[in-house]
């Protein structure tokens, strides 16, 4: 079960943050390096993957099976099909990566622009996008992503999409409130009153003052996809095989537990320290761009 | 009041309908029908075609619905293809199941996460905040699934202390009942639990910085009665919307965790009616649930009223 | 605070109000040797016998009787027939049955209730997976309550197989059929919990030999290790499915794992002949020698699995002599014959149903690696099992990797109830008029006669050289139980029977 903490975001003054001090202030907290350090690793490793995995990912090596770690080469050992254990969770890391970053980015700029256009346009709001919001709110993020894979199909694509389109009603919501306050503002009913288009207003003024809202949950809604995908691909309705999940990995790892324990051991790690880092990063960015609250 | 329970609930009207069609459409646009689940692979062409027409599932599809929708309002669920029994009787076996878990796993999260994120908050910035802090945000990074394996496997397996999962009755033998739950409510707050302390740290901390509080504190107030009377009244509306949306993911989506731990519950049912392209079951159950999550945004919403009379039912509260 | 304790306190009478609102059903002490638990990974969906597989014939063998029962030689045992015989011509079966049989309802079972099963069964619209058996029935006659008479036109081992499948079901309530499970077995059901659970009595007026286990109940438990950790910790006695890999883990454990069957279901890569660059005979042939079929019984079917070159059972091999090496494992060919095709660095697709069944998932996976070496660059479609259904009927395939049934049954039985061997209609697209009449010839002809065997020659030579089914191995169905179960019999299709079964 993962929770879409968008009303945590929608707390945030929404204010420009100090952009001077900003870098330092996010640095300045061990939270952040940490974050940092951990994301970039990961980043690092999923693009420079093909050159540091020990072998293909996919090669499926002979009398092999179930081979325990250090054996011919295979530090982490092989799986049942004696495929590299450690090729193949390095490799996983590209999926994760991809289903947290890609499928958070679509989702959230289709969210963000009806979020915009429900808050400009209210009528058309609340008729249209607002109840189609609700609705797909209303699921729980593990059985719309079910859903939509059962319409679909599996693959890395079809994830991407489900996790796609449960973020669309999250910064659609988001978004919307935020275009809401702002549009009370002073300066911005100024603009409005001296016949600024409702684009130029948009994206002149709105925009760029409600951005740290979007930059927040953006990060958190990163590590939610990174275990959305993890757990479809647990039940089996993740990415094709033979590509290496680290939701996969854990699901048949279970199996070897006692005798190939990095099998499950290894994924299952290296989605908490992704997922870790991303949360250090939220709550890092939080505190840097939520000035008013105490600096933890 | 109640004129505006009335009008809140027929503004669900549309909505509902909206969502019967929308559900409708998408569990109909799943490749492979139920005469193929029920004829399975091994069929002549002619039985699957005597299958789809003696399930009815040979009418058009706008047919199809006005049929089911006509019925479904009227409380008719239909009969399960696969399991011939009444869809309304299989669902509303296994909703006590997963309301069981899901307000046990509530509870837990509560007792949890609402002293942890107080705690964080009273003591900002110094070690017990960044110890909170930390153990939530792992809480967050541990996948709840794997959090279940492991569990059963120190727990039950390797010390035999709990039961592996699988629901006991509480007639049969009530202690076994009660350590049945305790892993599978666990697992299912471990997320809750972190998210919930994590929430009621900022919206504490928020309402300290509030100019009322300041005031009080500067009146002489003990801080605990400042605590009390002020910012939790405050910090806890944001708190019970949270918790609500909580309640209603805990309720539709613990299949993973029903999945680990055996739990007959609603959502393994939807799984399982997918797979077998049980019509009937799949859109009772999603359109359910978004009558569920109505159900529980107005409980919230009249929440607000009760804990801060300040808030006028029927106010522009939620934004 | 004292609102937010008032928020807590509700919550909780809630949720004893609901723990207290919960399931009741009454209990009964029992002695622990009298009550067997199982767990079924199989959705317990409902009691229809037409509907068995080899999840849910665990509850088929508690609550009804079949005619016959063949054991693992194919030789036939009395169950409700208690004798029968052929006239000379092969063309009429007599069966008479055993007295003072009763459905649990009470009533007695006559050679009507026999008739209302057969019709049932070959009744299209119910879907029947022995559907294809009773057209080998053109009649039924009941002259009197005790006696049957087919009228057959087919083989008798086919028969045999239909007899030993066709449980007699209540004539009268045809209705409550999926749910009642009123049937003249040793046990009767209590309570039905449609996905979940259920719970039998044994039959106090049970017409054979009563069984030791006085009652037995079943949870549905679909994940393997939420499985294995219930038997493990004591709250199942009995598993009738496990994978290879939780029998591994239990060996060496105080638990019992065994074989229910070594070769009920069998693995195989059907070829789409239809599809491009499978219409080519040497493309599919390359196909066969590229895949090591010793590697996937070793490492996807586990221990016990059985190298398949032809489907057959043990039993029939006799036609077959001489044959068993007829599918060699030689990459080095393949990628030769490959390449005359022209098919080199094609890209082919395997459609799978790996989300269901992960282990036809693991086979598609080594299908892909084993046509990769031979030149030609595979993709693989996993589907859930309906998805896979709907896309297979429809040929719309060039590879499958794929797994039948039936195979522990009779040549005939298995030719007639697999889609993939069918002579007509066959989903890979193969048309041929002479195995469309040998396969005929073998089906209709009532006993083994030197026109069947030269037949069964032209089938196997047809099969190892037109390449369109590729049988690999066996998957046999593995069972684990705690140590004080014993005395589990199973039959031809690994489907558990308790009648023997003793806790202590």
């Amino acid at each position: 079960m993962t929770m879409q903490p968008e009303i945590a975001a929608q707390n945030l003054p929404l204010r420009a943050p100090r952009r001077s001090s900003a870098l330092s202030q996010f640095l300045g907290r061990p939270g952040g390096v940490v974050a940092v350090v951990l994301i970039a690793a990961m980043l690092a490793v999923a693009i420079a993957a093909p050159w540091i995995a020990p072998f293909d990912p996919n090669q499926q090596f002979d009398d092999l099976q179930l081979s325990p770690a250090g054996v011919a080469g295979h530090l982490l050992g092989t799986d049942e099909l004696s495929r590299d254990i450690l090729s193949r969770v390095l490799f996983g890391t590209r999926v994760s990566i991809t289903a947290g970053f890609l499928s958070v980015a679509a989702g959230a700029m289709i969210g963000i622009v009806l979020g915009m256009l429900a808050g400009m346009f209210q009528r058309l709001a609340d008729t249209i996008i607002m109840p189609v919001c609700d609705l797909l709110l209303a699921m729980p993020g593990i059985l719309l992503g079910i859903v939509v894979v059962a319409v679909l199909g599996s693959g890395l694509l079809q994830v991407c999409i489900a996790i796609a389109v449960l973020n669309v009603p999250v910064f659609a919501r988001l978004m919307r409130s935020a275009v809401l306050k702002e549009k009370e503002l002073d300066y911005v009913r100024a603009s409005i009153v001296q016949g600024a288009s409702t684009l130029r207003i948009l994206v002149r003024h709105i925009l760029p003052n409600t951005i740290s809202v979007v930059i927040t949950q953006l990060s958190a809604a990163v590590g939610q996809a990174v275990l959305i995908e993890a757990a479809l691909s647990f039940l089996g309705l993740g990415v094709q095989a033979p590509t290496a999940s680290w939701g996969s990995m854990l699901s048949n790892g279970r199996d070897y537990l006692s005798t190939s324990p990095f099998y499950a051991l290894a994924p299952g790690l290296m989605l908490f320290v992704l997922v870790l880092g991303l949360n250090l990063f939220t709550d890092a960015l939080q505190r840097v761009l939520n000035p008013t609250g105490p600096k933890g | 009041m109640a004129s505006y329970i009335i009008r809140r609930i027929l503004q669900w009207i549309p909505i509902l309908v909206l969502s019967s069609i929308l559900m409708f459409a998408v569990v109909r646009a799943m490749p492979g029908d139920a005469a193929d689940a029920i004829a399975g692979p091994d069929a002549t062409p002619d039985v699957v075609a005597a299958v789809r027409a003696e399930y009815g599932l040979d009418r058009p599809l706008p047919v199809q619905y006005l049929a089911w929708i006509s019925h479904f309002v009227r409380g008719d669920f239909g009969t399960s293809y696969i399991y011939h029994t009444d869809n309304a009787a299989l669902i509303f076996s296994r909703i006590p199941n997963s309301l069981l878990l899901a307000v046990c796993a509530l509870v837990l999260a509560i007792l949890i996460g609402l002293p942890a994120g107080l705690y964080a908050a009273v003591r900002g910035g110094k070690l017990g905040d960044l110890i909170v802090s930390t153990a939530t945000a792992a809480a967050i990074a541990t996948p709840d699934f794997w959090f279940g394996i492991v569990a059963i496997l120190l727990f039950a397996v390797t010390l035999n202390w709990l039961p592996p999962g699988g629901l006991i009755s509480p007639t049969d033998d009530p202690v076994q009942f009660l350590l049945s739950l305790i892993l599978p409510s666990f697992t299912l707050a471990l997320h809750g639990a972190a998210v919930l302390a994590r929430f009621t740290r900022s919206a504490v901390l928020e309402t300290l910085g509030e100019d009322y509080v300041r005031t009080a504190r500067a009146k002489g107030i003990s801080p605990f009665r400042v605590l009390r009377r002020h910012v939790l009244r405050n910090a806890l509306v944001p708190i019970v919307t949270i918790t609500g949306i909580m309640l209603g993911r805990m309720l539709g989506g613990a299949v993973v965790i029903e999945s680990v731990f055996a739990w007959p519950g609603v959502g393994r049912l939807l799984v399982q009616s997918i797979s077998n392209r049980d019509y009937g079951v799949v859109q009772a159950i999603l359109v359910l649930l978004v009558f569920f999550f109505l159900l529980l945004n107005l409980v919230v919403d009249l929440l607000y009223a009760l804990i801060d009379p300040r808030i006028r039912v029927g106010g522009s509260v939620a934004e | 605070m004292s609102l937010s304790r008032t928020l807590k306190r509700g919550l909780l009478v809630a949720g004893c109000a609901v723990a207290l609102g919960f399931a009741a059903t009454p209990s009964i002490t029992l002695a622990a040797s009298d009550l067997l638990r199982i767990g079924l990974q199989a959705d317990l969906s409902s009691f229809d016998p037409t509907r068995l597989n080899t999840g849910t014939g665990v509850t088929t063998n508690l609550l009804y009787n079949s005619l016959i029962y063949l054991d693992a030689g194919g030789t036939p045992h009395p169950e409700l027939a208690k004798s029968w015989s052929f006239s000379p011509d092969g063309r009429t079966l007599t069966l008479n049955l055993v007295d003072g049989v009763t459905f649990h309802d009470g009533r007695k079972m006559t050679s009507k209730d026999v008739a209302y099963s057969l019709e049932y069964a070959g009744t299209p619209a119910v879907g029947a997976n022995i559907l294809p058996f009773t057209k080998l029935i053109q009649q039924v006659d009941t002259p009197n309550d005790d006696t049957v008479v087919l009228h057959v036109n087919g083989s008798q081992r086919v028969i045999y197989d239909l007899l030993d499948l066709l449980y007699v079901i209540d004539s009268q309530h045809p209705k409550d059929i999926f749910t009642s499970g009123n049937g003249t077995g040793p046990y009767k059901l209590v309570s039905f919990d449609p996905g979940q659970s259920a719970e039998f009595v044994l039959y106090d007026k049970y017409w054979g030999q009563k069984p030791a286990i006085k009652r037995v109940e079943i949870k549905e438990l679909p994940d393997a290790q939420s499985a294995l950790a219930q038997l493990r910790a004591g709250a199942v006695d009995f598993l009738p499915t496990i994978t290879r890999e939780n029998a591994a883990q239990l060996a060496g454990s105080r638990f019992k794992t065994g074989i229910a069957s070594a070769d009920a279901l069998g693995f195989d890569v059907g070829i789409n002949v239809d599809k491009p660059p499978f219409d080519k005979p040497e493309v599919r042939k390359a196909v066969s020698l590229a895949l090591d079929r010793k590697r996937i019984a070793a490492e996807i079917g586990g221990p016990g699995s059985i190298v398949k070159c032809l489907p057959w059972t043990e039993l029939d091999k006799a036609d077959s002599a001489g044959l068993e090496d007829s599918c060699p494992y030689d990459p080095a060919q393949a990628k030769a014959l490959i390449a005359k095709a022209g098919a080199t660095g094609a890209t082919v697709e395997i459609l799978s149903s790996g989300q269901s069944a992960p282990e036809i998932g693991t086979l598609a996976q080594v299908m892909q690696s084993s046509l990769a070496q031979i030149g030609l660059n595979a993709r693989i479609t996993d589907l859930a099992g309906t998805a896979f259904v709907a896309q297979f009927r429809k040929s719309q395939f060039q590879l499958t990797s794929h797994s039948y049934g039936r195979a522990s049954r009779s040549a005939q039985a298995l030719l007639m109830s697999a889609v993939v061997f069918w002579a007509k209609g066959n989903v890979m697209g193969v048309k041929s008029q002479s195995y469309e009449d040998d396969v005929n010839l073998v089906v209709n002809s009532p006993t083994d006669t030197p026109e069947t065997a030269a037949a069964w020659k032209r089938i196997d030579q047809f099969m190892l050289s037109d390449n369109w089914v590729l049988p690999l191995a066996t998957n046999p169905i593995r069972w684990a139980s705690s140590p004080k179960l014993s005395g589990v019999a199973f039959s031809l299709d690994g489907a558990p029977n308790f009648d023997g079964a003793v806790l202590n």
